[in-house]
């Protein structure tokens, strides 16, 4: 079986090596792997610079390398079965699985290649850039940007008892405007009110003051460096200013005060100093917001973090790549499905429109969900059949296919967060879970079908 | 697996009983009944040919024989299996009436992947495939991508691919569309090296003098049903006519001998000298042009080897 699979990827590779949709698909990535770090300009700081270049350049290589991935194994089953190229193989002693299988790995080993070559073209265009950079600005990248930390959130606010109040207090609202809601409706006012919340605890006026407690991991080391993130926003005058002041303390009382600057507006990392690291201590966060200035608010999830170093920049870089992998597999596998059901163009248009929803249905129902908190006294919509069966199919397909397609890992990278390997491994696991299905499914149909006219 | 068949019994190749196939359209209404009951057996060692004209069924038949389309009723046994079973393609060697090849690969390429999907040991299949490259005359452009090759030329690697696996049942659906007559000898050469070796094939076919000149019986098909079948010579023999064929005699002993046939069956014997056909004329021409490579001398050698490699 092994060996017939392997013949029908390399097929599969073969074909799409020698084709010209791969050289156009090559020439596109060099262009923008060269192209857009010297068009799209940051702030002009190395940093900046770093940014877009893991965040845009990469996120376009993989959009592009997405679409091509969709398209090219939508064609994989389908041209086979149009052209009547089929009819040669299926009569020789091979599975229909086989066949199907053989494609999908051949579709893999496209992708490994084509993500190696954007890996390449990455560590080279930093490599390239780093030449300008002197050793402190390297040095600060690598505890920055290049680099894989570890993010350590703060205890979580208790607000629990407030939130089933306040939840309550909205359904009755609901129910006495006549309105009914959906579970996901439900889920969706709750989440809203524990954000309202939250946002409401992190806002700080002028003459009071916050806390925050993090636990030091027990694993963290002294070789690996850690430092506090801070970014919060003022709610009037200008964005990047000063407010009060900041301490840091843990249990045994010892403590400093910050005399760097923590502007609002922006990410302020702070280094921690080495006597304040202890695995297993609880660093405490204070913060003073200066009487007679305004208020400043603080992300509930965002605002204060520690970051630890845990790997290096290239382990960050292969472990994002390998999600990205992933992503492809799936979609790989998806666009063969959809190739096995109906014709090239057909499953071009299935394919692209269900990831297309798959991708954004999120914020669909997202939007959707808010709707029912329309203030009292506006006249709510009424819901139709066709809006209740649209938002059953949009929901469904979102929790259907949406953890899968939604795997990301850019973000993370470009801003020097760990990709942890449980990510990887989540990763892998979806993909192994629903390729499993699709090829299922797939290879009943294709067994089933009679492969001429 | 011993079946009466043909007045002998021998192993069946091919079984086809009450054979149906209709097609539907989108709502699954029947549109066409393309082939409507046919039984027929293909023994083995034997070439049978299916005759007919275009919309009869022939093509049809074959692909219900290959497991690519499913009979509607009735029930098809290749080598005493299911068309649909890995096993049985093991053993059978197919070309369509369109050889669809992988444009992007060479003949070599082709050849290679075919035979991987036969599971064929590297030596094997490396061997194999030199040796058929030399049968169809190919060895030449062996690596060059066969969608630079003109029809005849991809109907050649579609030959030796049907070939790849020296299979015991060979399907073949109008082998020699497209060819020019060098090749279309060659290819009823291969068909007549295979059956002499105990090999059966299915020939589809509407070159009436094609299937004539290699089959040992034919089925006639018509508007999907079997009109005519049995041997060729069965076909096609008419027993109470008789032609003479002897050396040419002196005007004054043929009147005689004409004279004397009149007495004798009453009517006017027809007399004329007998010709060559044309596909033989037209080879003899080329072979006394001396072009070996055209006319097949190096085919033969090709046959002949493609044979002792398999045996």
């Amino acid at each position: 079986m092994i060996r017939r699979v392997f013949a029908v990827a390399t097929l599969t590779l073969r074909g799409t090596i020698r084709s010209r949709a791969l050289v156009g698909l090559a020439v596109l990535l060099l262009f923008l792997m060269i192209g857009l770090p010297l068009t799209v300009k940051g702030s002009g700081s190395p940093a900046s610079d770093v940014h877009v270049l893991l965040y845009y350049t990469l996120g376009c290589a993989w959009v592009i390398i997405m679409v091509a991935t969709l398209f090219i194994s939508c064609a994989g089953i389908s041209q086979d079965i149009e052209q009547e190229r089929i009819r040669l193989v299926a009569v020789k002693p091979v599975r229909k699985s086989e066949i199907w299988l053989g494609k999908w790995f051949g579709m893999l080993t496209l992708n490994a290649l084509l993500l190696v070559i954007v890996g390449l073209s990455i560590v080279g265009l930093l490599g390239w850039k780093s030449r300008s950079w002197d050793p402190e600005t390297k040095t600060r990248l690598s505890q920055t940007v290049l680099v894989a930390n570890r993010t350590v959130p703060p205890r979580p606010e208790d607000v629990s008892d407030e939130l089933e109040r306040m939840y309550q207090i909205e359904l009755d609202r609901i129910k006495e405007q006549g309105r009914s809601t959906t579970a996901f409706q439900r889920k969706r006012i709750r989440g809203s009110i524990r954000h309202a919340l939250l946002t409401a605890y992190a806002q700080v006026s002028p003459g009071s003051g916050k806390s925050w407690q993090i636990d030091i991991p027990q694993e963290a080391k002294g070789e690996n460096p850690m430092a506090l993130h801070i970014n919060f926003s003022p709610l009037s005058g200008e964005i990047r200013s000063e407010h009060g002041s900041w301490s840091l303390s843990t249990e045994r009382g010892t403590g400093v005060v910050f005399e760097d600057k923590i502007v609002a507006g922006m990410g302020n990392r702070i280094p921690l100093p080495d006597d304040l690291v202890r695995p297993g201590a609880t660093l405490n966060i204070r913060f003073e917001n200066a009487a007679g200035g305004t208020s400043v608010v603080f992300d509930p999830e965002t605002a204060v973090e520690l970051r630890v170093r845990e790997h290096s920049f290239a382990w960050n870089l292969v472990c994002s790549l390998l999600v990205i992998f992933c992503q492809l597999a799936l979609l790989s596998a998806f666009g063969l499905a959809a190739g096995t059901f109906f014709s090239y163009p057909v499953a071009t248009f299935v394919a692209t429109a269900i990831v297309f929803l798959s991708m954004t249905g999120h914020y669909f129902v997202v939007s959707e969900g808010s709707d029912v908190l329309s203030p009292v006294g506006v006249q709510p919509r009424e819901q139709s059949v066709f809006h209740a069966v649209g938002e059953t199919m949009v929901l469904g397909l979102e929790r259907i296919s949406g953890p899968a397609l939604r795997l990301s890992s850019l973000a993370k990278l470009s801003n020097g967060l760990l990709v942890s390997l449980g990510s990887v491994f989540y990763a892998i696991v979806v993909v192994v879970g629903y390729s499993a299905v699709l090829t299922v499914i797939s290879c009943i149909y294709l067994s089933r079908r009679e492969l001429a006219a | 697996m011993e079946t009466l068949n043909a007045g002998n019994y021998a192993p069946l190749m091919v079984e086809a009983k009450g054979l149906v196939k209709v097609f539907r359209d989108f709502w699954r209404r029947p549109k066409v009944r393309a082939v409507d009951g046919i039984d027929f057996n293909v023994g083995s060692g034997e070439i049978v040919g299916l005759l007919g004209p275009n919309g009869s069924g022939k093509s049809t038949t074959i692909k219900m024989l290959l497991g690519l389309l499913f009979p509607s009723e009735g029930s098809v046994r290749v080598l005493g299996e299911s068309p649909q079973r890995v096993t049985a393609r093991q053993q059978i060697g197919y070309l369509p009436e369109v050889s669809e090849l992988y444009l992007f690969l060479t003949p070599r390429e082709t050849l290679d992947f075919y035979g991987r999907l036969f599971d064929l040991k590297p030596k094997t299949r490396r061997s194999r495939i030199e040796q058929l490259l030399e049968m169809v005359g190919l060895t030449h452009a062996a690596d060059r991508q066969v969608g630079e090759f003109s029809m005849g030329m991809k109907r050649r690697v579609g030959l030796a691919q049907a070939l790849v696996n020296d299979p015991q049942l060979l399907v073949l659906d109008e082998p020699t569309a497209g060819l020019d007559p060098p090749a279309c000898r060659q290819v009823k050469d291969t068909m007549l090296a295979m059956v002499r070796r105990g090999k059966s094939i299915v020939l589809s076919s509407h070159l009436l003098a094609d299937v004539e000149s290699v089959c040992d019986r034919l089925v006639i098909l018509y508007n999907g049903r079997i009109r005519a079948q049995g041997s060729v010579k069965e076909l096609l023999t008419q027993s109470d006519r008789l032609s003479v064929t002897m050396p040419a005699l002196p005007p004054e002993k043929m009147k005689s001998l004409l004279q004397t046939l009149r007495d004798h069956i009453g009517e006017e014997p027809q007399v004329e000298h007998p010709s060559l056909d044309l596909e033989r004329f037209f080879l003899n021409v080329i072979e006394d042009a001396g072009d070996s490579q055209l006319t097949g001398a190096g085919h033969h050698e090709g046959i002949a080897r493609y044979l002792d490699g398999t045996q």
